[in-house]
């Protein structure tokens, strides 16, 4: 190491962390507004913290805590904002070169698009496997629990058997999510969102979603693997207004209990449902088999 | 057809009604918008309480710290700068700085055990079964903190998650405060890569 140790560019990780004294820290931020690198690696370490924050368990407050606030802010002021030159540089702000035009309400989400791991992408023709599907999975809403049970027989049978063409090689252990970075974004998003069900046949799916990057991801925690030869398949199901639409989001392979988790391929339009169903291996079209799970988002 | 779909899926799925988006909370508390202070707690202070109480342990000093946090976020909503960063993430930082002041303010302080914030970290793995989400968020982080170093790894938690200052941790191991810097450093930006993190 041949940095002096006072070098503010030393500072970083210590800054993200709240490490520094507030002699440090104040050298350290003295130095971003000539040093566009330095507030860029600062600023990532920061985000990379908040990771760390993400991953605490939360602990609901007590009512009364809530009913003191609300009183002290009744007769609290509040700050006038800052005169706009005291923010930082646009130009300083690695997020701030995305042209903003076309994703308007990413905020400091934008331009991280190309981050998300999609699920298996696979080419269509749609056409008339479009209307076979919609009429299977709406014109039998009364059908679905039962014929799901009974999908769900055949899965406790089966341990094993896990379709391995759309697996990645570098699949983690059991237990552990193949689509972390994506998720990352998903839950860093301001307008982060979650709903979860029951999924027939055992276990919970989780789907979390932000409307402003038009993502979403589904967690499975607790459901068996798929039978031999199949595999899971994620579907939007679009709203009444968008016409009914069924299109893929992509496979989930690889689920054999524990938490699995996908972030799913394409954009999520605003209000469809979140479904999946039991498929042959490689995939469908359009749904061919019952949904196990159906998670609506708005 | 398709409103017996949405019946039909609404029975079999337990939907919470979707709250509205934390900056656009902050954005109205910055006009005094006490209804929306109220929603945007509603969201937050799960997360804030979580933090704190990692930090500080203590649940009746953790939530006096936590009501400070939101105090302060009613005072400052006018200074959240949206090209910054999330009001999340904003709430969630300025959260942790104050943990942190108030543990080295603490007497205390100085009895802690160097090893208590990895061992918290590590206990709260086994513990974390409410929430699937959390669970996945503790995996990963576990994993890529688990590419670190052993003493980047250290470091890091005890910094995050325990409130030392460097110069605190350079003294409880025994090793230069540059050695600190540097591995607090490298350590983040390790984490940062291997979380896949831009800012």
């Amino acid at each position: 190491m041949t940095e002096r140790h006072d070098d503010p560019a030393l500072l970083t990780g210590s800054h993200a962390l709240d490490a520094l004294s507030d002699d440090e820290r104040e050298l350290l931020e003295a130095t971003f507004s000539d040093s566009p690198e330095l507030r860029a690696e600062a600023d990532s370490l920061r985000e990379t913290a908040l990771q760390l924050a993400y991953a605490v368990d939360p602990i609901e407050p007590p009512a009364s805590m809530k009913a003191s606030l609300m009183a002290q802010i009744a007769s609290t002021p509040q700050a006038a904002p800052l005169a706009a030159s005291a923010s930082a540089p646009a130009a300083s702000v690695p997020q701030a070169s995305v042209p903003s035009a076309s994703v308007p309400d990413a905020d400091g989400d934008a331009g991280q698009e190309a981050r998300f791991t999609p699920a298996t992408r696979r080419t269509r023709a749609g056409g008339s496997a479009t209307a076979a599907a919609q009429r299977r999975w709406f014109q039998r809403p009364a059908a679905v629990l039962s014929t799901a049970a009974a999908v769900a027989v055949v899965f406790l049978g089966v341990g094993l058997g896990v379709g391995t063409a759309f697996t990645p090689s570098n699949q983690p252990g059991p237990g552990t999510t193949q689509a972390s970075s994506g998720l990352d974004r998903i839950y860093a998003a301001s307008d982060f969102k979650r709903s979860t069900a029951k999924v027939s046949g055992g276990g919970t799916a989780t789907v979390v979603w932000s409307n402003s990057l038009g993502k979403s991801a589904v967690i499975l925690d607790g459901v068996a693997a798929a039978p031999k030869g199949k595999t899971y398949e994620l579907w939007y199901i679009g709203s009444e207004g968008t016409g009914g639409k069924i299109s893929s989001a992509g496979l989930m392979d690889g689920v054999a209990d524990g938490v699995h988790s996908a972030v799913l391929t394409g954009t999520r339009s605003h209000g469809v449902t979140i479904g999946m169903t039991v498929e042959p291996e490689g995939g469908s079209e359009q749904p061919t088999t019952t949904p196990i799970m159906a998670v609506p988002t708005a | 057809m398709l409103a017996i779909v949405e019946r039909d899926t609404e029975a079999w799925s337990s939907t919470e009604p979707a709250p509205a988006s934390p900056d656009d909370l902050l954005a109205r508390v910055a006009t005094g918008d006490q209804a929306a202070f109220s929603d945007l707690y509603d969201v937050l202070s799960g997360r804030v309480l979580g933090l704190v109480t990692r930090l500080l342990r203590d649940r009746a000093q953790s939530e006096e710290v936590a009501q400070e946090v939101f105090l302060e976020v009613w005072q400052q909503a006018a200074r959240f700068d949206r090209q910054r960063g999330t009001a999340s993430s904003w709430v969630l930082t300025m959260a942790h700085r104050r943990a942190v002041d108030r543990v080295r303010a603490s007497q205390s302080s100085h009895d802690r055990d160097t090893k208590i914030g990895i061992r918290d970290f590590e206990a709260g793995v086994d513990d974390v079964s409410e929430s699937v989400e959390i669970r996945i968020e503790h995996e990963r982080v576990s994993r890529a903190l688990a590419k670190l170093t052993e003493f980047q790894r250290q470091a890091v938690q005890l910094a995050y998650y325990g409130g030392y200052s460097h110069s605190e941790m350079a003294a409880h191991l025994g090793v230069p405060i540059g050695t600190v810097k540097t591995r607090l450093r490298d350590g983040m930006i390790r984490l940062r890569d291997e979380m896949g993190v831009t800012s």
